[in-house]
């Protein structure tokens, strides 16, 4: 019992860690653009105008930012700091970490387009309203007498804005980033195997409450949040329980909670809950039946969950368990998602020694110290704080939008990167290894997903013939999925036979129109 | 103090929630089974869709003078085939033109269809074939294009028999 407990927690959190720590990263260095670059004065500014229009920036800005529930934290952190509204930090906090370019992009691929700019559409009614409401029943919920902490050109800008990351990586919002972590994974200990499967089915009256009472704690990427509500749409669960995940799996978590209650007590903080919760799931019972895909026969279960309980089914001893653990983050964790988790830890690391080096505040004595006046040259212009730092946050938002053409690569791209995946699943398939059956199966239905996105970046559309034949391989390879799982061996094989021809065709299909090679 | 609250929210949600994962997972009823429906009424590719929807007129309208109590149901299958049409000639070698003329017969079909049937749920079933005969001889046409018939595979995919639960299914993080 406690081995299992004790390994699906360490899981579930370091396995949330590695995703979020890109997101964290960037949290961090936003926070300090915002400190050190852009200031209080300005953010407020950035933030403010009338009600509507304070809440509609939060809104949108949050939509551009590539940043994760955790990753916002040290953003609303530093928002607080500089006297932003509470509605409207909260409302920033809550749509940030909704989407991204990239998110937003992979969405269209599930079921209709329309479905996801629904959700959109209806993430800005929910931050509006409830910030709205939330402000109207506690003004002057902001902070007063902000001493701005900007700082002049120079290399101070530059060492300001490494050792307020650094600081705020060893701060205020580290706890907070934990408490977050510390949720899902006490999910992960307690939520026995795969029971999750068959609560959001899309005959299940219940799907969003339930996912309500599931999405707090959760933690997903928002990237994460996507594919799960893809799976969501493939199997036809219910509509409104996905639409619940993306904004609470995806918006919330225990750490900005605990922000909330630190930061405007309990009472107000339940306020914005309940009315957070009243409106999320009014509006999922909304779109439920208008947005439920006609086209798709719902199955009577999903894996979008899996995730989120213990990673292991039955009792073994802790030392088998301790080697699965390893081996299991050992595939699951990306590349990227290593380097982000190193860098995340030097950064603490680096906090941690400014703090202890310089109890006496020297270095931020010399870095608020104003530089003394030189000769410059016509062209050596000085650089206002305020611009660099919208330049950087605009830097940040093109270089999201421009990673998309990375991350959705050209079709015959996808398909050189796809025939690993291909091989692997299928023969897998054939040989019915369940572990990488499953595994291969994930990347490769991704790859299609990618593929579509790729060439709608690059064209401009995706005819609906395209679109059948990704579709048809990823509803093939569920079934092949299934197959492997029970161990039906000829079913397996007429499933890899299937896959492998709809694969062929799908080539087709996307490389005859493209410039590339077949 | 301060932190009581989110403590009590975060504890009750989680014992709500294994309370419900357990409770349900030894139940060993039928919701437990991981299942794909798949209608018994979907024919396995195209060529057989076509083959299918033909008959069904013919037979609907054989039978509408005396009219039976299966009609409404029967009517209701062979729109759903027309409705697969799409994604059946998917899985198919047809190309992308003659796809895409199979998908415009496929939706005159269903608009026809869809004429047939008033607002009070009553069908109107004389010469269903005659209406439609136009749009079945493009598909007629395009039988042969479409290759070689895909097999059929099973319908529904129960995993009862089959300790589905060992496995994991996790979404990876794209």
């Amino acid at each position: 019992m406690f081995p299992t407990l004790i390994c699906g927690f360490a899981v579930r959190f370091l396995q949330s860690l590695a995703q979020a720590a890109p997101f964290i990263l960037t949290g961090f260095f936003v926070a300090a653009i915002f400190r050190r670059f852009i200031g209080y004065e300005k953010t407020r500014q950035l933030f403010g105008g009338s009600e509507l229009s304070g809440l509609f920036k939060a809104w949108l800005l949050g939509m551009l930012l590539p940043v994760c529930s955790l990753g916002v934290i040290p953003v609303v952190v530093e928002l607080r700091r500089a006297g932003v509204k509470g509605g409207t930090i909260l409302a920033f906090a809550m749509s940030a970490p909704l989407f991204n370019p990239l998110s937003l992009l992979y969405g269209l691929t599930l079921s209709e387009p329309i479905a996801i700019l629904s959700f959109a559409g209806c993430s800005l009614v929910i931050v509006t309203l409830v910030g709205m409401i939330w402000d109207r029943i506690f003004p002057d919920s902001e902070l007063t007498s902000i001493t701005d902490e900007s700082v002049h050109y120079g290399i101070r800008r530059m060492v300001a804005l490494g050792t307020s990351a650094g600081k705020e990586a060893t701060g205020r919002s580290l706890p907070l980033i934990m408490w977050g972590l510390v949720g899902v994974g006490l999910l992960g200990a307690v939520i026995p195997h795969a029971s999750l499967q068959h609560h959001f089915n899309y005959d299940q009256p219940l799907a969003p409450i339930k996912m309500a009472l599931l999405g707090i704690p959760v933690y997903a990427t928002p990237m994460l949040a996507m594919s799960q509500m893809g799976m969501m749409f493939q199997h036809a669960n219910s509509i409104g329980a996905a639409f619940v995940l993306l904004v609470l799996g995806a918006g919330m978590n225990i750490g900005l909670i605990v922000w909330m209650v630190q930061e405007y007590g309990a009472k107000r903080s339940t306020v914005w809950m309940s009315m957070l919760l009243v409106v999320v799931v009014s509006l999922a019972y909304a779109v439920n039946k208008p947005l439920f895909p006609k086209d798709i026969q719902p199955a009577n279960h999903t894996h979008a969950f899996d995730i989120y309980g213990q990673p292991f089914s039955g009792e073994s001893s802790f030392a088998s368990l301790t080697n699965q653990s390893i081996e299991k983050l050992k595939r699951d964790i990306m590349p990227h998602e290593w380097y982000s988790t190193e860098l995340l830890a030097l950064l603490i690391f680096a906090g941690a020694i400014v703090r202890l080096m310089d109890r006496r505040g020297r270095l931020e004595s010399w870095i608020a110290q104003v530089p003394q006046a030189a000769e410059r040259g016509r062209l050596d212009l000085v650089v206002p704080p305020a611009v660099l730092g919208g330049v950087a946050l605009m830097g940040l938002v093109i270089f999201s939008v421009v990673g998309c053409y990375a991350y959705y690569p050209a079709a015959p791209d996808v398909f050189e990167e796809m025939r690993i995946a291909n091989s692997e699943a299928l023969s897998a398939g054939l040989s019915g290894d369940v572990t990488h059956a499953d595994y291969w199966i994930d990347v490769y239905q991704e790859w299609t997903r990618k593929l579509e996105v790729g060439k709608f970046l690059r064209t401009g559309r995706v005819t609906d013939f395209q679109h059948w034949k990704a579709r048809l391989v990823r509803e093939q390879l569920e079934m092949l999925k299934h197959a492997v799982e029970d161990g039906e061996k000829e079913e397996s094989k007429k499933w890899v036979s299937k896959v492998y021809r709809s694969h062929s065709r799908m080539r087709k299909a996307f490389l005859s129109d493209s410039a590339g090679p077949d | 103090m301060r932190l009581l609250m989110p403590l009590v929210i975060s504890a009750l949600l989680l014992s709500c929630l294994s309370g419900c994962g357990s409770s349900e997972h030894t139940n060993g009823g039928d919701d437990d089974h991981l299942e794909h429906f798949v209608p018994a009424h979907k024919p396995a590719n195209f060529s057989r869709a076509v083959e299918e929807i033909r008959h069904r007129a013919e037979h609907l309208t054989a039978h509408a003078v005396h009219g039976h109590d299966d009609e409404p149901a029967e009517f209701q299958e062979l729109l759903d085939i027309v409705n697969w049409l799409p994604e059946l000639t998917a899985d198919s070698d047809l190309n992308e033109a003659d796809w895409n003329t199979a998908s415009t017969a496929a939706q005159s079909i269903a608009e026809k269809l869809g004429k047939r049937r008033t607002a009070d749920g009553s069908l109107s079933l004389q010469e269903l074939p005659s209406a439609i005969v136009t749009e079945m001889q493009t598909l007629q046409a395009l039988v042969s294009a479409a290759g070689k018939p895909e097999p059929a595979m099973h319908h529904g995919h129960d995993h009862n028999e089959h300790d589905h639960h060992h496995h994991e299914h996790e979404p990876k993080t794209p």
